[in-house]
């Protein structure tokens, strides 16, 4: 055996022991359950109604909404002259329950600092999504270099101080396709290990939901196929128990268009049932959900008609094998009226307070905020007759 | 991780941006001092200022980053094609050509979602998808392949030491684009050729 070819065999074996040794320990995920105290009891029914995302651009869109350690509500959304235009940045403000009011609008992401971290040419930025870990805050949010939307990439930056500043951003890879088509729409969950579970979607070539399993330094280091094909996006979900979750999901389909879909794991975050359309339909648009005070008693907010984003309406269902009842209706668009999807892209947040945060898209123009506490959610129970 | 030092990044998309150069431009046809220039000079133009970033930025931000298989494969083929050094036969380029389109083949459409199935996520960690390549690496060294046995081993071992900024090993192997110019290096017959000193 000549030196080269024994030294070839060496690199080989050395390269190799090296890996092994760098094999991490697979241990199996157990999902932090959502606290589902009632919170504070308030008899007096309380629903407000507000524009939050000021007049600083003009066009918004997109918005989520993150419960800070201290109790406030910071909210997200992104915004520039139009939709993918080049000025678009995220921008924030904080709800104080102690104060009882919003903090100024301030500008949390921009084009400029993103190329700047990611050394990347940045085109635009969207679909911001925060997660509380420990003391940390993390914001995911979507960025494309070239092309639309479906170009998009995850990238993460980290708040120590719940958002007034954050840390240098970084690029998520999720995908062996040059990274592209991975977006983010609804809220992680976390593990018991302290890893995120960032649902998210892919939407070039094939359109399909998964989940990233994102640990403590922020590397993707596995990630779940919830479904395949071009059929179901933007998956909201939930963790029933330690091991499984469900999922609801927008319909991209254009086989089997215009119903919400819905799939649940089957004992492994791995595994998940095949697409099941729901009664409740869905125009190819966001939805989001919450539990109440059990883990299948739950509150969906979404878009009721099967092609149209003309109203935002609240959907409750009281156990697994109950029906949905529809209990309110936030925005109906006029009669007459012609705007092309006037209400979209709802987020719902449950605080550990028992009160309800209602974020979405109006007009395009601007993101409204609709705070109801637990009384309000039971008038407009008692009103469409689903009082029990 | 390697990837976030701007020097790492910007020679690696220098690199690409060269290996592409020597394929598509006739530069084996120019004198050895023009071509030198030439290699030396993509690499200069992308670190120039673009709207305030350098111009590898722009570059990234379209292609990703390149697989550590991909780098080391341009660097062999810059040599190869431009300056004559051999690093690896026309046979062990063929073989490489027809491993990476099949292994493409299987792996892209899948991880685009074709089924429920989802072939990128045995990159993570898994210890067959190791094995597997372990195999084929002493494969390679029995055939005497050591170009593609150490490429394999140095990009196993850059996954195992995160150089990248992926956790996949996928993403230490190939790369869309290395796909391609592999897939012209079959058209442009040249390109492969076997030119020692």
């Amino acid at each position: 055996m000549t030196i080269t070819r024994l030294g070839a065999l060496l690199i080989i074996m050395s390269g190799f022991a090296l890996a092994l040794l760098h094999l991490p320990t697979d241990l199996p995920v157990a999902l932090v359950l959502p606290n589902l105290d009632k919170g504070k009891e308030s008899n007096e029914p309380g629903l407000q109604a507000a524009f939050v995302s000021g007049e600083l651009t003009h066009e918004v869109h997109s918005a989520t909404a993150v419960e800070l350690n201290n109790g406030d509500i910071r909210v997200f959304w992104y915004g520039g002259k139009r939709e993918g235009s080049k000025d678009t940045a995220i921008y924030s403000r904080v709800f104080s329950n102690s104060a009882a009011g919003w903090s100024e609008i301030h500008e949390v992401m921009s084009r400029r600092q993103v190329t700047h971290d990611t050394r990347r040419y940045i085109r635009k930025l969207g679909n911001p999504v925060a997660v509380v870990k420990d003391d940390e805050l993390w914001l995911f949010f979507v960025t494309v270099s070239v092309g639309g939307w479906a170009g998009s990439s995850i990238n993460l930056s980290v708040s120590t101080d719940n958002g007034n500043s954050w840390g240098p951003v970084r690029r998520l890879i999720s995908s062996p396709f040059m990274n592209i088509s991975t977006l983010v729409r609804n809220a992680p969950l976390l593990t018991e290990q302290g890893e995120v579970m960032l649902p998210a979607y892919h939407e070039f070539i094939g359109k399909f939901s998964e989940l990233l399993r994102i640990d403590n330094s922020g590397a993707v280091i596995d990630k779940y196929r919830i479904s395949h094909g071009r059929e179901a996006i933007q998956p909201a979900l939930l963790a029933t128990d330690p091991g499984n979750a469900i999922a609801f999901m927008r319909n991209s389909s254009a086989k089997n268009p215009g119903k919400l879909w819905f799939s649940h794991t089957d004992g492994s975050l791995a595994n998940w049932t095949p697409l099941a359309p729901l009664a409740l339909p869905n125009p190819d648009a966001a939805a989001t959900v919450v539990q109440l005070d059990a883990a299948d008693e739950l509150l969906l907010v979404f878009n009721n008609h099967p092609s149209e984003r003309d109203d935002i309406t609240m959907a409750w269902r009281a156990a697994e094998d109950t029906d949905w009842q529809l209990i309110h209706q936030f925005e109906n668009l006029d009669e007459g009226e012609k705007i092309h999807n006037p209400f979209s892209y709802p987020f719902l947040l449950k605080t550990s307070n028992g009160d309800f945060h209602l974020f979405y898209t109006w007009k395009r123009k601007h993101i409204k905020h609709v705070h109801f506490n637990r009384a309000a959610l039971l008038k407009m129970r008692a009103a469409a007759g689903t009082d029990s | 991780m390697i990837s976030s030092y701007p020097l790492f990044t910007g020679l690696s998309v220098a690199l690409l941006c060269a290996a592409w150069a020597s394929l598509l431009l006739p530069l084996a046809r120019l004198p050895l001092a023009i071509r030198s220039i030439l290699i030396v000079g993509i690499t200069l133009l992308l670190m120039l200022p673009l709207g305030g970033n350098p111009a590898w930025y722009a570059v990234r931000g379209i292609f990703g980053d390149s697989s550590i298989m991909a780098l080391l494969f341009y660097i062999a083929f810059i040599l190869q094609q431009n300056f004559s050094w051999q690093f690896y036969r026309p046979d062990e380029l063929l073989l490489l050509r027809r491993l990476l389109v099949m292994t493409a083949l299987l792996l892209y459409p899948f991880a685009l979602g074709l089924t429920q199935f989802d072939s990128y996520s045995p990159g993570y960690a898994n210890p067959w998808f190791l094995a597997i390549l372990f195999i084929m690496a002493l494969l390679f060294w029995w055939r005497r392949y050591y170009f593609l046995a150490i490429s394999l081993t140095a990009s196993v071992a850059a996954w195992s030491l995160q150089m990248l900024e992926s956790a996949n090993l996928w993403d230490y192997l190939l790369d869309p684009v290395f796909v391609v110019l592999l897939l012209l290096t079959c058209i442009k017959p040249a390109a492969g050729a076997d030119q020692t000193r």
